[in-house]
C-alpha cells in the first residue's frame, strides 16, 4: 500500500458508507452497552466468455462478512472467503475416492469368502487321499488337485494384499514399537518354518530402538515376504543374516541369503507385477513389497549372485 | 487306559465345520461342531471339552469373545484359532488373548492335527498328577 500500511481503525471507520453491505442479518447484543453485529453473505462469480469456448471459465467464491459495531461506531470487521471452486473440486476427489474405497472393500470381502469353499475342498481332498497309496495315481490326482488349490489361495492372498496397501486408515498407525520388535516379532512368525528346514537366522539389530513411520502390519507383510523369497531359495542347512545400520533420516535393513540366488537377466525383473521364476510363484511378492516401501518413502534394491545368494537392500525413513 | 480328549469345533460353514470334525474323528479325538456363538457354550456346558477349535469371524459374536467364557466354563481348556484372515493384528490379538495357536484358512488339516496331538499329549502329561480322578470322571460320564 502506496503510503505505508493503513492503520485497522482508518479501515474500520471508513465502513461507515458500506454499511448496506453488511445488511443481510442483523443482531444486537444484550450487553450494555450493546454491540451490533452486521452480517452479509455474497456469492461472486465471474466468467470468462471468450469466442472460442475451450477459454471459457468460471469462476465462483463466497465472501462472508461481519461488522461489529458499538455505540461510538465499527468495532472490527471479520471478511471470509471461500474457495467455492476448491471446495467443489475437493468434494468431488473425496467422493470418488470413497467409492473406489468400498469398491474395493467390497471386491476384498468377496474375494475372501472364496476361501472358505476353497478350505473345505482342500480338506476332503486330504482325507480322500489318506485312501490311496503314495504309488496309485489316483493320490497323484488329488495331489495335483490340492497343489493347484493352494495356488488359487496364493492368489487370492496376494490380490487382497494388495488391496491393503492401498486402505491405509489412520487409526491402524502403530508406531510405537520399534523396528527391531517388528523384525523379532516377524522371526517369531517363522520359527517353526525355521526348524523345520533347519535354517538358521541371525538378526543383528541396532542398540538405539529405532522408530519408521509405518504400520506395523505393513512391516510384518515386507518382511515376511522377504523371508519367504529366502527360505524358499535355501536348502536346509543354510542361514539367513539380517543387519542394521542407520543414520539420522534412514534406517537400513540388509536381508542376506545363504540361496540359489537370481540370474542377472531376472534380477531387473523381480519387481515387476507378474513376473516369476518359481513354478507356484504369483509373482506378486516382491512387487507389492516393493509398493509398500515406496509408498512409505523407502527403497528396495536387490543384488545376487546365482547359486551363491541374494542380498536384499531395505531403506526406511525414519519417524521423526 | 487312555483318556480321550475331545474337541469342541465352533465354525459356521457347513461343509468346513462337517470336514474338520471327520478328520479329528479319523485322527482319533472325539469331537463335536456348533455354527454360532450360542450354541458352542451350550455345548461346551454340556461337553466340557479339553479343547476348542475355534473360527474368529463366527456370527453374532466374534470367536475372540467365546475364548473367555470357554475357560470361564473350564479353565485349562485350550483354545486355537483359525481365521480366513492372516492378518497380523489378529494373529497378535490371539496370542494375546491366551489361544495356544492361530491357524490361517486354508490349512493342512493333518498339520492341524499334528498341533492337537501335541496339545494333547502335554495336556496328559500336567494331569497325570489328578489323572486317576480324572479317569474316575469320565467313566462315570460315559
Amino acid at each position: 500500500m502506496g503510503n505505508g500500511a493503513r492503520k485497522e481503525t482508518d479501515l474500520i471507520s471508513s465502513l461507515n458508507s458500506w454499511e448496506g453491505l453488511f445488511a443481510n442479518k442483523v443482531n444486537i447484543s444484550l450487553d450494555h452497552p450493546p454491540i451490533i453485529r452486521l452480517e452479509g453473505s455474497h456469492k461472486i462469480t465471474i466468467e470468462n466468455q471468450s469466442k472460442d469456448p475451450k477459454l471459457n471459465w468460471t469462476y465462483t467464491c463466497n465472501i462472508d462478512t461481519t461488522l461489529l459495531k458499538g455505540p461510538k461506531g465499527p468495532l472490527g470487521l471479520i471478511i471470509s472467503l471461500d474457495d467455492l471452486k476448491t471446495i467443489q473440486e475437493f468434494h468431488g476427489k473425496l467422493m470418488q475416492i470413497e467409492s473406489l474405497i468400498s469398491e474395493r472393500e467390497l471386491a476384498a470381502s468377496y474375494v475372501h469368502e472364496i476361501k472358505n469353499p476353497l478350505f473345505s475342498i482342500r480338506g476332503f481332498l486330504q482325507l480322500l487321499e489318506k485312501n490311496f497309496s503314495e504309488k496309485d495315481k489316483h493320490y497323484k490326482y488329488i495331489n495335483i488337485i490340492i497343489e493347484e488349490l493352494d495356488r488359487i489361495q496364493h492368489m487370492i492372498d496376494d490380490f487382497l494384499s494388495m488391496i491393503r496397501i492401498s486402505r491405509t486408515t489412520e487409526e491402524n498407525y502403530d508406531y510405537d514399537n520399534p523396528i527391531q520388535k517388528t523384525i523379532q516379532d516377524t522371526i517369531n512368525l517363522f520359527k517353526f518354518t525355521f526348524q523345520a528346514k533347519d535354517i538358521e537366522c541371525n538378526f543383528d539389530g541396532s542398540k538405539d530402538p529405532l522408530f519408521v513411520s509405518i504400520h506395523k502390519g505393513y512391516l510384518m507383510q515386507i518382511f515376511t515376504n522377504l523371508f519367504q523369497n529366502s527360505i524358499e531359495a535355501m536348502e536346509s542347512g543354510k542361514a539367513l543374516y539380517i543387519k542394521m545400520k542407520h543414520d539420522e533420516d534412514t534406517v537400513f535393513i540388509e536381508f542376506k541369503d545363504e540361496g540359489v540366488g537370481i540370474k542377472g537377466e531376472d534380477l531387473q525383473n523381480i519387481f515387476n507385477p507378474f513376473f516369476s521364476t518359481k513354478e507356484q510363484g504369483t509373482g506378486l511378492g516382491l512387487y507389492i513389497t516393493k509398493n509398500i516401501i515406496e509408498s512409505c518413502g523407502g527403497k528396495i534394491s536387490a543384488e545376487s549372485i546365482y547359486g551363491k545368494g541374494t542380498i536384499f537392500h531395505v531403506e526406511l525413513p525414519r519417524k521423526k | 487306559m487312555k483318556k480321550y480328549t475331545k474337541i469342541l469345533v465352533v465354525d459356521d460353514q457347513k461343509w468346513i465345520r462337517v470336514m474338520l470334525l471327520e478328520a479329528l474323528t479319523l485322527s482319533g479325538f472325539i469331537s463335536f461342531g456348533a455354527a454360532n456363538y450360542n450354541d458352542a457354550l451350550e455345548l461346551a456346558y454340556r461337553e466340557m471339552p479339553d479343547i476348542a477349535l475355534v473360527d474368529i469371524n463366527i456370527p453374532e459374536n466374534s470367536g475372540f469373545k467365546l475364548l473367555p467364557r470357554l475357560k470361564k466354563l473350564k479353565p485349562d481348556v485350550e483354545v486355537v484359532f483359525m481365521s480366513g484372515s492372516s492378518d497380523f493384528g489378529y494373529k497378535e490379538k490371539a496370542s494375546l488373548s491366551g489361544a495356544i495357536g492361530f491357524f490361517v484358512k486354508p490349512f493342512d488339516i493333518f498339520e492341524l492335527v499334528t498341533f492337537l496331538n501335541g496339545i494333547s499329549t502335554t495336556m496328559d502329561l500336567a494331569a497325570k498328577g489328578e489323572g486317576e480322578w480324572e479317569m474316575e470322571h469320565e467313566k462315570k460320564r460315559i
